[in-house]
């Protein structure tokens, strides 16, 4: 069965001008289906930009990255965009939701992009919220939640069309420890449903609720 | 305030200096803004200041050396017998005569018709130094006459041929350019006794000028030397026609320019909003770091009041040539259709302009002020949370009462102008129309919102109707700008298409009948007139029917100016020519002469109603119906040609109508009318003359439709500049949405109904109020102003305008849209920083 997440030797090199810094050094990694992965590092290592590049933001200076078993090498910026809304979920430290959509509509929106219908995207998405308790916020504009609110709301945006993977980057960042604590809950709660997840993360906390830990230097992983 | 909480100034002027030099965009739209607001500005204060100098250099005399008029009840009078009279008077007065004829200017290309002014004395101050054989021209009319200072030239005047040598001299406002000056004496060859047709008078006394007037015009009727009955007037009362022509058109600028105003302040805030979002992170900062609030909001205070100053000084120097084009626009305008020189008074021009800078830095200052206030918002934090700076939603808490208190003020104003006649409450129903707009744009915003809730629609719908609820307060200003800019151009739409629709059908039913003559000169009071042995001649040629003349003559009732006119008024009510206000059309008293048609603008000013009894040079005429009347603003009454010539014997038609017979052909009825007239006269079909009427309309509206466009101009810049704000603060969610999977396409087509729908809203609000506001000049501030009715009508030139608006917003937000797009897909990340 193909891997949800497959990378073989990426490397990233920047051009900008002056030198040519190299952020990450041949890096290989899978992910397995419902498997929940932390990846940690100190500040500067290229945790987001392995993140950037697996979540095909970015394009790799080599190597290729392979979602469900598809190589998105040579992708047009179409197969890219159809990939990242099929196959990828995503979390943000700072949420991210469209603040002018309300919760329900953030979450019915991935579901409608890949041709749900409203009623039926309506359905899922109310399904959804349930899972995260916050079936009784859909109505709510984004900016009357609190943080821990805003996250699970962009966590279920991130599950609700059922992708292969989720990448968070630093999830936790701006939640204090208990909703923190929550929020990782919620995230391991989606690889039951055999949703791969990669979490950047500078968390010892967090990264314990992982299944496996990655630890990166240097543009490698150790 | 505590020092320890404050900024060094060095350090915060650098760092307001730099970010506003990193944002050229705000200058460069703050200067388009001030340099379009600065121009009508520039443009009002010019016209009012041609105006004033209207007065001064009218007739060719200053009203304050000369400061009154005495003319005949009709016809013309003996200098000499008025001589005597003041003679009896014991006062001390300085006088000058003067008197018109229609005369021929020999020119190499053959004669062409000018007005001969035969005037007296030597205090005028546009004839000095009048010598035997000087004939002096304006400067002006020396240029249009092709004639040269020194030169000399050959007049011909009721058939007796004068010459002399030119003089030119300054402008001779109130004078057409054709008229030149002769000494009086050589206009009464003919032995008349002098007969002219006004005098000039100053009184030397030290008495009040109405003190004089008063008691002079009590005086006259009891002089049995003379022969004639005249009245005395202030030459300032005479003017009154220019100053007419300047307050309509100073009312119409002025209240565009203040919207304008209002609109650029509006505007300049916006900018200065959009400049300090930008910064908000930074001043959040600060503020952690221990410099105070109000500190931060003083020091963007500085930065905004900085920016307006100098965009304000540059607004204005580049408005400069767009206000001289307007202005040559309203002179010509005012020389092609009332002869009016308006030129000069450009000294005191440039002491206004210093005014006008002043103001605009003012304004600017203003209007960043207000921006600025958004700083005060800003709290600390110590985080670098920069989620939702755009999230500004209108609190109905606050948005719908100020949306009744509003509709509460204009139903009472509506109330007001109803119920009574005063011009006061006319112009309150105007003011409250603008609130209403203003204070019901919040509300709007907040309501549909909640409306289109219930409709599921696209997401793209969700994105615009998300777009209203969450931003309402960061838009409110723009919006607000837009809606009364649209109600303004849609007001003045209908106003000015329903004015022109009611003049069409007036100069169809009024201007009946096949051919016009009348005098070759345009020009004011009892100059220009046709000799009354025309009219049987006219009836003598071939292919006529019927010719109709036209009398007119001005006089006045108690103080007021009164056009009294009149015709044929047998065939007229035949031909159906009146349109009726009130009351009806009864042959028999009209006829007789015992009762009298009378305008609206005289039912108005004269508190005139059908049935009520007016006196005409002592003779009592029933008002037997009011009529619709634009030929002259002033009021006017028309009776029967008998009852004219028996209270004015010396009176010659103004003009003539011409009804042909059936299969007569027009042009050669024309041409051989043209023979019979000659130069005194012009012949014209009336096809033409209903033409010719229109086409002076749309020119002496031609300034107003300009400046429409730049209201236009201005809103537009207003919400474009609200929807790159928006854009700005939401690139991170446009980088999310392209993260998600939305096609680029998609991201800007939600921008683009998200645009659309927020300029709609104001938009649609304001062609609302632009329909009451528009209702309201035509049923309320126009009968009162002007006195005379005008039908309204709806038209669809405001919808036009107002979706070229709402695409025109919404093509700039396509383009900014895809610009955005197109560096945050370059810059697209997962992370945050």
């Amino acid at each position: 069965m193909d891997l949800p997440l497959n990378a073989r030797d990426l490397t990233k090199t920047f051009h900008n001008g002056v030198t040519e810094p190299t952020i990450l050094r041949g890096i290989t990694l899978d992910l397995q289906r419902g498997e929940f992965v932390a990846l940690m590092g100190p500040s500067g290592c290229g945790k987001s930009t392995l993140l950037n590049i697996l979540g095909l933001a970015e394009l790799p200076t080599s190597g290729e990255v392979r979602i469900g078993g598809a190589s998105t090498s040579n992708a047009s910026t179409h197969t890219l965009q159809t990939f990242r809304r099929e196959k990828l979920g995503y979390v943000f430290q700072q949420f991210n939701l469209l603040s002018t959509l309300t919760v329900r509509e953030n979450v019915m929106v991935p579901l409608i992009l890949n041709g749900v219908g409203v009623d039926a995207a309506e359905v899922t998405a109310d399904e959804v919220l349930s899972r995260v308790g916050l079936r009784d916020r859909a109505d709510a504009m984004p900016f009357t939640l609190s943080g821990g609110e805003k996250q699970r709301v962009a966590i279920a945006r991130a599950v609700a069309h059922k992708p292969l993977v989720i990448l968070a980057d630093e999830p936790t960042g701006s939640l204090d420890s208990r909703t923190g604590a929550q929020v990782l809950e919620l995230l391991r709660e989606q690889t039951e449903l055999g949703i791969a997840i990669l979490m950047a993360t500078h968390s010892e906390a967090a990264s314990a609720v992982c299944s496996r830990t990655l630890h990166m230097r240097d543009g490698m992983l150790e | 305030m505590n020092p320890a909480t404050r900024m060094p100034g060095w350090l915060f002027r650098r760092f307001v200096v730099r970010r506003a030099l990193q944002n050229p965009v705000r200058l460069l739209l703050l200067v388009c803004a001030i340099a379009i607001s600065s121009t009508l500005i520039s443009s009002v204060l010019r016209v009012s200041l041609a105006g004033v100098r209207a007065f001064e250099e009218s007739l060719g005399y200053s009203a304050q050396d000369l400061p009154l008029i005495v003319s005949p009840r009709g016809g013309r009078f003996s200098v000499n017998e008025f001589g005597r009279c003041l003679a009896a008077l014991r006062e001390n007065f300085s006088m000058v005569a003067y008197r018109r004829e229609v005369g021929e200017l020999v020119t190499p290309s053959g004669p062409r018709a000018v007005s001969v002014v035969g005037i007296t004395g030597v205090t005028d101050t546009d004839s000095p130094g009048q010598r035997p054989g000087e004939i002096t021209l304006s400067d002006r009319g020396a240029r249009k006459l092709g004639v040269r200072a020194g030169e000399e030239i050959h007049l011909r005047v009721n058939g007796e041929p004068l010459h002399g040598t030119v003089s030119t001299g300054t402008a001779t406002t109130g004078l057409s350019d054709e008229a030149v000056l002769v000494p009086l004496s050589w206009l009464s060859r003919g032995g008349d006794g002098v007969l002219v047709d006004a005098v000039l008078l100053r009184p030397e006394g030290g008495e009040p000028l109405d003190e004089y007037q008063r008691s002079l015009n009590a005086f006259l009727p009891s002089c049995a030397v003379l022969s004639v009955p005249l009245q005395v007037d202030t030459v300032a009362s005479r003017l009154a026609r220019g100053e007419t022509l300047v307050a309509a058109y100073r009312l119409n600028v002025m209240i565009m320019a203040g919207m304008t105003l209002l609109v650029c302040a509006l505007l300049v805030s916006q900018a200065t909003q959009l400049s300090l979002r930008t910064i908000s992170r930074e001043l959040s900062v600060l503020q952690t770091l221990g410099v105070g609030r109000v500190a931060c909001f003083l020091g963007i205070l500085q930065e905004a009041i900085l920016m307006g100053g100098i965009g304000a000084v540059i607004g204005v120097t580049l408005g400069e040539p767009l206000t001289v084009r307007l202005t040559e626009l309203f002179l010509q305008t005012a020389h092609d259709i009332y002869n009016l020189d308006l030129s000069g008074g450009d000294s005191a021009y440039v002491g206004q302009r210093v005014v006008v800078v002043v103001g605009m830095m003012l304004l600017a200052a203003a209007g960043s002020a207000l921006g600025a206030v958004e700083a005060l918002r800003v709290a600390p934090s110590v985080g670098t949370r920069s989620e939702h700076l755009h999230v500004k939603p209108i609190s109905s808490r606050w948005a719908h009462p100020v949306a009744l208190v509003s509709i509460g003020l204009f139903v009472l104003a509506y109330g007001a102008a109803s119920w009574t006649s005063s011009t006061v409450a006319a112009y309150l129903f105007v003011a409250a129309s603008l609130l209403v707009v203003a204070g019901c744009t919040p509300s709007v915003l907040v309501i549909v919102p909640q409306c289109l809730r219930w409709a599921r629609g696209s997401v793209l719908m969700w994105f615009a109707r998300g777009g209203i609820e969450v931003g309402g307060r960061g838009f409110l200003l723009g919006a607000i700008g837009a809606g009364l800019s649209m109600t303004l151009i849609c007001s003045l739409s209908l106003l000015v298409g329903s004015f022109r629709a009611t003049l069409e059908k007036w100069t169809l039913q009024r201007l009946q009948g096949d051919l016009f003559v009348s005098a070759a000169l345009e020009g004011s009071g009892n100059d220009t007139r046709l000799s009354s042995l025309l009219a049987p001649h006219v009836r003598g040629i071939p292919g006529v029917r019927r010719v109709i003349p036209y009398y007119e003559t001005m006089t006045t009732d108690e103080g007021r100016v009164l056009v009294v006119s009149a015709s044929d008024l047998a065939a007229q009510l035949e031909r159906g020519i009146y349109i009726v206000r009130s009351g009806t059309l009864e042959r028999t008293p009209l006829v007789s002469g015992t009762s009298a048609l009378v305008s609206e603008s005289a039912a108005r000013k004269l508190h005139l109603s059908v049935g009520d009894t007016m006196t005409v040079e002592g003779r009592k005429i029933r008002v037997g119906a009011i009529i619709q009347e634009f030929g002259t603003e002033h009021p006017l009454i028309q009776i029967d040609q008998g009852l004219f010539l028996e209270l004015y014997p010396r009176q010659q038609p103004k003009n003539l109508t011409i009804d042909l017979k059936p299969g007569a052909q027009i042009a050669s009825v024309k041409g051989e009318l043209e023979h019979v007239v000659g130069a005194v006269g012009m012949v014209r079909d009336n096809r033409e003359l209903r033409e010719y009427a229109l086409t002076l309309f749309d020119r002496t509206f031609r300034i107003t439709l300009s400046i429409r466009w730049i209201v236009f101009s201005i809103a537009l810049l207003g919400l474009v500049l609200a929807s790159l704000q928006n854009l700005w603060e939401r690139r991170r969610e446009i980088k999310t949405m392209h993260l998600l999977g939305f096609s680029p396409p998609q991201i800007v087509g939600a921008h683009v109904v998200e645009s659309t729908v927020v300029c709609a809203l104001p938009v649609a609000i304001g062609l609302f109020g632009g329909v009451a506001l528009g209702w309201g000049l035509t049923a309320f501030v126009n009968p009162r102003s002007f006195g005379w009715s005008i039908d309204f009508s709806l038209s669809v030139t405001p919808v036009v305008i107002a979706v070229g608006f709402v695409v025109a917003v919404a093509v700039v937000t396509l383009m900014a849209t895809r610009v955005v797009l197109k560096r945050t897909i370059e810059e697209a990340t997962l992370s945050d920083e």
